[in-house]
C-alpha cells in the first residue's frame, strides 16, 4: 500500500526521513527505510526549499534508502561491507537524531514550566564596594571642596563662537510650489519672471532645477531661440 | 587554621551574594582561605539549610564554579520584577541543538551537525549570543572550538547541575564511541 503524506517543513535529511517512518507509525529498521524510500525521493523531487548546498546530504541519504529498497527487491543482492558500514550509520544517525529530537521536546516543557533560576544580573559588571568602618579614608571638607574646585577648573570655557548669519535657502519643494502658481495664473512666462529680482545664486539654481523637476513631470514645457537668450516657461497641459 | 563549617557557609553565602556572577571554588577557597574540600562541604551546607528552611535561594554548579541563584519555585514573581523570560522564541530546531549540547557537551559543531544533518552554525551562533551555551577551545586541537552548557542554561531548567536532566546517563553516551572502545582493532 502506498501512502502520501504531505510534510510542510522539514529540517535536513534525516528530519524528513524520521518523519516519514514516523508517520506510518514504524521503528527505524531495514525494512522501514525501504518502504519510505519512494516517498522520500518524491519529498526531495518536489521541494523547492532545498537549497543547493543542503541537497547533497539529501542526496547521500536518497541513495542509501535506495540501495535498501533495491535489497528489499532483490533478495540475492549482497551489500559490500562497505555498504552495509553506510547502512549502519544511516540506521545509527537516524536513531540518534530521534533521541535527541525526543529530549528537545521535554526539555521545551521543563522551559516552559517556567522553573528559571535568576541572579543579579543586573550587577554584572559593577563589583559592589564595600567599606569597612575603620578604613574609611581620611578626607577632609577641604580635601573635597579643592577636589570639586579641580572639577571645575577641567570644565572648558564656554568661548564665544563667531557670529554669521544664516540665511534661509528656500527648498526645492517651496520653488516648485510657487512655479506652478506662477503658471497657473499666467499660462506661461519667462525663466527671469520666476527669479524676480533674486541675486542670490542659491535661488536661482534652486529655481532652474524646480523648472527641470517639473519639465520632467510634465508639467511645464521650456523653450530658449539662442544661446543665452531667455527660457520661455509653458504650461505643459495643452 | 580550621574553621568552623559553621562559619565557612555563612561566609561562603555573603561572597557568593556579593560576587554575583559564577566564582570557581578555587577562588572561593583562596578567598575565605579553607581548602577547596571545605567549600565543597560548605555547599552542601548550604543547600541542605535552603531546603530545609525552604529558602528562595539555590546554588548552582558547573565544572567547579558555583552560583546563587532564586528558587525555581520563585521564578515568577523575580521575573516580574527583572525582565521577560529566556526561553522566548526558542525555536524547536534551536532547542534540538541546545539538547545536543545539554546531554553532549563539551561537543564539537560537527558532531552536533552529523547527528540533525543539516548546518547549525546560525543556531548555534545565536544560543552564544544569548548566552545559553559556551564555547572553549578543544583541549586536543586548539583550531576546534567545542560547545557546551552555559550557567544560564542550568537557571533557564531551573537545575541545580546539568545532570538532573531527565535520563541524562541514556543520552550522554554515545552508544557508537563506546562499542568502539569496547571492541578496539585486534590486529596481529
Amino acid at each position: 500500500m502506498m501512502y502520501n503524506i504531505k510534510l510542510d517543513h522539514f529540517e535536513g535529511p534525516l528530519d524528513l526521513l524520521l518523519r516519514l517512518i514516523e508517520e506510518q507509525q514504524m521503528d527505524i529498521t531495514r525494512v522501514s527505510l525501504s518502504r519510505v524510500a519512494d516517498q522520500y525521493l518524491q519529498h526531495i523531487e518536489s521541494n523547492r526549499d532545498i537549497t543547493l548546498e543542503q541537497l547533497s546530504g539529501f542526496l547521500v541519504v536518497a541513495t542509501r534508502l535506495i540501495l535498501l529498497k533495491s535489497k528489499a527487491l532483490l533478495p540475492v543482492l549482497d551489500l559490500t561491507d562497505e555498504e552495509e558500514e553506510e547502512i549502519e550509520d544511516l540506521e545509527w544517525r537516524l536513531a540518534e537524531y530521534k533521541k535527541f529530537k525526543e529530549s528537545a521536546k521535554v526539555l521545551k516543557s521543563i522551559i516552559e514550566s517556567g522553573s528559571e533560576m535568576f541572579v543579579r544580573e543586573a550587577y554584572f559588571g559593577v563589583r559592589d564596594i564595600v567599606w569597612e568602618k575603620e578604613n574609611l579614608p581620611n578626607i577632609s571638607v577641604q580635601d573635597i571642596q579643592n577636589a570639586f574646585a579641580r572639577v571645575l577648573q577641567s570644565i572648558p570655557d564656554p568661548k564665544k563662537l563667531k557670529e554669521k548669519i544664516i540665511r534661509r535657502v528656500l527648498s526645492l519643494e517651496d520653488k516648485i510650489f510657487q512655479i506652478q502658481v506662477i503658471i497657473s495664473e499666467r499660462t506661461q512666462c519667462v525663466f527671469s519672471d520666476i527669479i524676480a529680482e533674486k541675486k542670490d545664486k542659491t535661488e536661482i539654481i534652486v529655481a532652474f532645477l524646480a523648472v527641470l523637476e517639473l519639465v520632467k513631470r510634465r508639467i511645464l514645457c521650456v523653450e530658449q531661440k539662442t544661446l543665452w537668450s531667455e527660457i520661455r516657461v509653458i504650461s505643459g497641459e495643452r | 587554621m580550621s574553621m568552623e563549617i559553621e562559619d565557612v557557609k555563612k561566609y561562603m553565602e555573603s561572597v557568593l551574594l556579593a560576587y554575583g556572577e559564577a566564582i570557581s571554588i578555587r577562588k572561593l577557597a583562596q578567598v575565605i582561605g579553607v581548602s577547596q574540600n571545605e567549600i565543597r562541604q560548605g555547599i552542601e551546607y548550604l543547600r541542605g539549610e535552603y531546603l530545609d528552611r525552604k529558602s528562595g535561594f539555590a546554588i548552582i554548579e558547573k565544572d567547579d564554579e558555583i552560583q546563587l541563584v532564586t528558587h525555581p519555585d520563585c521564578a515568577i514573581f523575580v521575573r516580574k520584577s527583572v525582565r521577560g523570560d529566556m526561553s522566548q522564541s526558542l525555536t524547536s530546531a534551536a532547542l534540538e541543538v541546545l539538547s545536543i549540547v545539554a546531554y553532549r557537551g563539551p561537543v564539537a559543531r560537527a558532531e552536533i551537525e552529523a547527528i540533525r544533518g543539516v548546518n547549525c552554525s546560525f543556531i548555534l551562533r545565536n544560543l552564544l549570543v544569548r548566552g545559553l551555551v559556551e564555547r572553549i577551545e578543544s583541549t586536543e586541537d586548539s583550531r576546534l572550538f567545542l560547545y557546551k552548557s552555559s550557567c544560564a542554561l542550568l537557571r533557564l531548567f531551573g537545575m541545580s547541575t546539568i545532570e538532573q536532566l531527565p535520563e541524562y546517563e541514556f543520552l550522554r553516551k554515545d552508544t557508537r564511541i563506546e562499542n568502539a572502545t569496547q571492541h578496539p582493532f585486534k590486529e596481529n
